[in-house]
């Protein structure tokens, strides 16, 4: 094999390699609110104590709804210390998470995704004090993503 | 000569790895006309990194008593339960007034011709149906109705054995409350289609639409 065939092989390996981890879905709950409507957990990680969590809203039914909630109650549980914590807060009192598509009381996710679309979602949360695993997350409008490993 | 061409394609091609890696994909300036590649702003993690040091050592931690866990225990249990019968009514195709439910059901599912023994292939419905009544455990009304083939008499009696059938079959089967069934039926006295075109011959669509039994589940 020449260089050059490797260096193709290793191209197509990596860039495979890209596609699957672009496409990777933690977990997925359906929403409780709006009809077609889902949550895909796409991306966990943690730095700094801070604990930072993507999520993918898509829609697959036929309507377009509009899909609304406040940060203020979005959470996460640490069960098995029996802990509740809430997105972290900025010193001008705007939870750090987004889209917003206004500031009121820390920040409002309010948006319509047409059918076959989805819209992201970010939010940062303290990482639980006593390191539990897994724990579980709250978002208004969804059930609840349970047993979410930090590890 | 064939050496310095290989090495320049070489080059090349690492030059094109190297901007594919790092290309600003997910970062401020690129913009991503993708709904759902929201890009998180620069500044946010160090003002959570400020944030979680106001917090202190709890880091903002609620402590949960053991009722609010067991509220929020019994909350998703009762979603996960309404999300179950919501999938089941949709299935049988319920149709939903302010007061009822009502979800007909096909005679020619449930019977086979001139018959009232629940058939076979009927049961994977009927189940369903004494999920949604158990789960909702309000007062039922299941009403047999016939086409217009056979005397009025004999629709009458047919259509209440129909019923009677679909009941006794809720409550044998699918451990359905017995005292929450009412039965009744109409013979061919609720027709919700013609059974004879305009001309006067026979319109068995029709019909068939008409040989049902109705199920209404009080809200």
């Amino acid at each position: 094999m020449t260089n050059i065939q490797k260096l193709t092989m290793s191209i197509m390996i990596l860039a495979a390699a890209v596609v699957l981890t672009a496409a990777d879905v933690i977990q997925t709950q359906d929403s409780d609110t709006w009809d077609g409507v889902a949550a895909d957990l796409t991306q966990i990680s943690l730095r700094n104590d801070v604990l930072t969590l993507r999520f993918k809203i898509r829609n697959t039914g036929s309507e377009s709804p509009r899909i609304e909630f406040l940060y203020r109650d979005c959470y996460i549980v640490d069960e098995s210390n029996q802990k509740k914590y809430f997105l972290l807060k900025d010193s001008e009192g705007q939870f750090i998470g987004g889209p917003k598509d206004k500031d009121w009381e820390g920040g409002r996710f309010s948006y319509i995704v047409e059918a076959d679309g989805s819209k992201g979602l970010w939010m940062k949360f303290p990482v639980p004090a006593d390191n539990p695993d897994p724990i579980s997350i709250s978002v208004p409008g969804f059930f609840p993503f349970e047993e979410v490993s930090l590890q | 000569m064939a050496k310095i061409t290989s090495v320049i394609k070489v080059i090349f091609l690492l030059l094109f790895l190297i901007g594919l890696f790092t290309f600003p994909f997910d970062s401020p300036g690129a913009p991503v006309p993708d709904e759902e590649n929201i890009l998180i702003p620069p500044d946010a993690h160090d003002k959570a990194v400020a944030a979680l040091a106001r917090l202190g050592p709890e880091r903002g931690a609620l402590i949960l008593s053991s009722k609010v866990l067991a509220v929020e225990g019994v909350i998703r249990g009762v979603s996960a339960r309404m999300e179950k019968l919501k999938k089941a009514l949709d299935d049988l195709g319920a149709k939903e007034s302010d007061t009822d439910y009502v979800i007909e059901l096909p005679g020619d599912v449930l019977f086979d011709l001139d018959e009232w023994t629940i058939r076979k292939d009927a049961e994977d419905t009927l189940l369903k149906v004494g999920e949604i009544i158990k789960s909702y455990n309000h007062p039922v009304t299941l009403t047999g109705h016939t086409d217009a083939l056979g005397t009025d008499e004999y629709n009458l009696d047919l259509s209440r054995k129909r019923a009677r059938s679909v009941k006794d079959w809720l409550v044998a089967r699918a451990g359905v409350d017995a005292s929450l069934i009412e039965t009744d039926g109409r013979g061919e006295g609720q027709p919700v289609a013609p059974n004879t075109h305009p001309d006067g011959s026979d319109n068995p669509e029709g019909r068939q639409k008409n040989r049902r039994v109705e199920i209404r589940i009080k809200k």
